[in-house]
């Protein structure tokens, strides 16, 4: 399927999902592009002509990108498409800064006393760690989204 | 949700499923044979550009009308093969009904035949 790679990276720039979906429409594509390919081969055509008209009969118009994105898609992107860029972006600060006040709200609690540390149940730091890891992630997608 | 019915609004969409699904009634299929089958079953007057089968056929999927499965690589590579579901049996019988009733209309309203 070599003959297909560059076709296929391009697809794969512009299909919009999350792995292991994109992995699977492009694992799709490239074997129905292989099929059309040796089907216009044993018609006689021409190896580069049969590659080019296997690329154009799995060619997938920006609707036919969008489409499958929406399908795809998880019920929190569903609900986040249907917000303009600049709701959008309100949202994220306002829950970016109730999120980073709550946590230095439980910091400063957490600093005027070290009974929560001393007296830790088996949980505490478990718990302390996710809210740690959640964080960052947001952090780090409100970043890559601005 | 998906509905059978077949309106104005929803002609391309249901027409685009009635034909995937009636292929689909006589057997499982790989994505290059559906498109081949639709083509030859309507002496080609309904010939897919083979990208737009995509959005249609993982909708009919998500939707639990049809049953995706991948097949062990071969020489050729893995390949997905779609089969109708029990529950996209049942919708492509309801969605045929529908579909008889729509034309029966659309002729009575032609002037064509009696309703």
């Amino acid at each position: 399927m070599n003959q297909f790679a560059e076709v296929l990276a391009e697809i794969n720039a512009r299909l919009d999902l999350p792995q292991p979906a994109r992995s699977r429409v492009l694992l799709e594509i490239a074997g129905d592009m292989e099929d059309f390919y040796r089907a216009h081969l044993e018609r006689g055509i021409p190896n580069e002509e049969a590659i080019r008209e296997a690329v154009a009969d799995c060619d997938l118009s920006d609707d036919a990108l969008d489409s499958l994105s929406r399908i795809h898609c998880g019920p929190v992107r569903r609900v986040l498409d249907r917000l303009s860029a600049r709701a959008l972006r309100v949202w994220e600060s306002v829950l970016l800064l109730v999120t980073v006040g709550a946590e230095v709200q439980v910091g400063g609690w957490l600093s005027r006393g070290d009974r929560v540390f001393r007296d830790a149940g088996p949980f505490t730091w478990p718990v302390a760690l996710v809210a740690v890891v959640a964080l960052a992630v947001a952090t780090a997608q409100v970043y890559r989204r601005s | 949700v998906v509905d059978p019915q077949v309106t104005i609004t929803s002609l391309t969409r249901s027409c685009n499923e009635a034909l995937i699904l009636a292929v689909l009634e006589e057997g499982a299929r790989h994505g290059y044979q559906l498109a081949l089958d639709l083509a030859e079953r309507s002496d080609s007057f309904f010939r897919f550009q083979h990208g737009t089968l995509y959005p249609i056929l993982h909708k009919l999927e998500k939707d639990g009308l049809i049953a995706g499965t991948w097949s062990a690589g071969g020489p050729r590579g893995k390949r997905k093969s779609y089969a109708l579901t029990a529950k996209g049996r049942i919708f492509a019988h309801q969605q045929r009904d529908s579909w008889r009733t729509f034309l029966v209309r659309f002729r009575a309203a032609l002037g064509e035949v009696e309703p």
